[in-house]
């Protein structure tokens, strides 16, 4: 049974992104997802495309063939994201920071730039980016992915300054530490690292994760715009 | 496509935002009207808005979507930011033409 809603979600084929297209799927969403690789979920209801977010004009297509198709877009939530071993900034090498940007600078940029001219013929939509409490910690090793995710950060509060008289909410969601694979990759001494700096010493799940977009992208959250949830930390 | 086809087009496309209440009312669009700049018809909404509801119409029927690169127009330089109607439409009859 559907309830209506048209959803995007970006790397959707695993991780948290995976975990938010079940989610909206599991009430009757309409879920469009998209990745670098093939579809993991088949629900009925879910159409997957292959996307490289931050390849223009792969993302404008892909955000055009989902409004033509369904007629609207009433949540995008973008949450294609990389994480890379946490050199100090000394010795990153520019590749490392160059993806980080493609993936979170380019591709936040490119879907929020397409999603905003859907939302904004129809008056209403929300936004939701995914961000890290990395931003505020300052953290040793996270100079290149904490200063991709602040651009992130900057970028939804000006498009949430932008779209707001025109109904559409954008806000954004700090995590915390969620063990997928991407995170498990990433070795036991980080992640004994950021569970010491949160307020709440423990992993958050991608079910709390998906509660909070929920709120976001429902009619209850239309007065709230700009704003940074963290999860496990005080802000 | 020429100039003055996108112009119907584009006058359409005000027409449609005048209804649903995202542009003023005001007189139809001409090649002189002021798309964006000092006594711009629209507002900085209105004017995304138009943009993205042109690139729909004038993508219609077509298998690549047409993409309205503002910077591409030479007219509209930061020395002198104001777009005229006339100016969008023969950037636009050229892309056409040249996307064709």
């Amino acid at each position: 049974m559907s309830d209506g809603r048209v959803v995007l979600v970006t790397g959707s084929s695993r991780g948290i992104g995976l975990g938010i297209a079940q989610h909206f799927l599991q009430r009757g969403a309409t879920v469009c997802g998209c990745s670098r690789s093939e579809a993991v979920e088949t629900t009925p209801g879910y159409h997957h495309s292959r996307v490289d977010v931050s390849n223009e004009q792969q993302t404008r297509a892909w955000v055009s063939l989902a409004a033509k198709r369904f007629g609207r877009i009433d949540v995008a939530i973008c949450n294609a994201g990389i994480v890379k071993p946490g050199l100090m900034l000394a010795v990153t090498p520019s590749e490392i920071l160059d993806e980080l940007v493609a993936t979170h600078v380019r591709g936040t940029f490119f879907v929020c730039r397409e999603v905003s001219k859907v939302m904004l013929r129809q008056r209403a939509g929300r936004i939701v980016t995914l961000s890290s409490p990395a931003v505020t910690w300052h953290l040793h090793g996270a100079g290149a992915y904490a200063a991709s995710k602040a651009a992130v950060e900057e970028m939804t509060r000006v498009l949430a300054r932008e779209l707001a008289p025109a109904g559409v909410t954008c806000n954004i969601v700090r995590p915390g530490l969620v063990l997928t694979d991407s995170a498990r990759a990433m070795g036991k001494e980080w992640e004994d690292w950021l569970l010491k700096h949160q307020t709440i010493p423990r992993t958050v799940t991608v079910q709390e994760i998906c509660n909070v977009i929920e709120f976001f992208a429902s009619p209850e959250s239309s007065a709230i715009t700009g704003q940074a949830l963290n999860m496990c930390l005080v802000g | 496509m020429r100039p003055t086809e996108v112009l119907e087009i584009m006058a359409d496309a005000l027409e449609g935002l005048r209804r649903s209440e995202v542009a003023e009312p005001g007189p139809a669009l001409n090649a002189e009207t002021v798309l964006f700049g000092a006594r711009a018809v629209l507002d900085s909404i209105g004017f995304v808005t138009f943009i993205a509801e042109a690139e729909d119409r004038l993508s219609e029927g077509r298998d690549t979507p047409i993409e309205l690169v503002l910077t591409e127009i030479w007219e509209f330089s930061a020395e002198e930011p104001s777009l005229t109607a006339g100016v969008l439409a023969n950037y636009c009859a050229k892309r056409l033409g040249k996307d064709a």
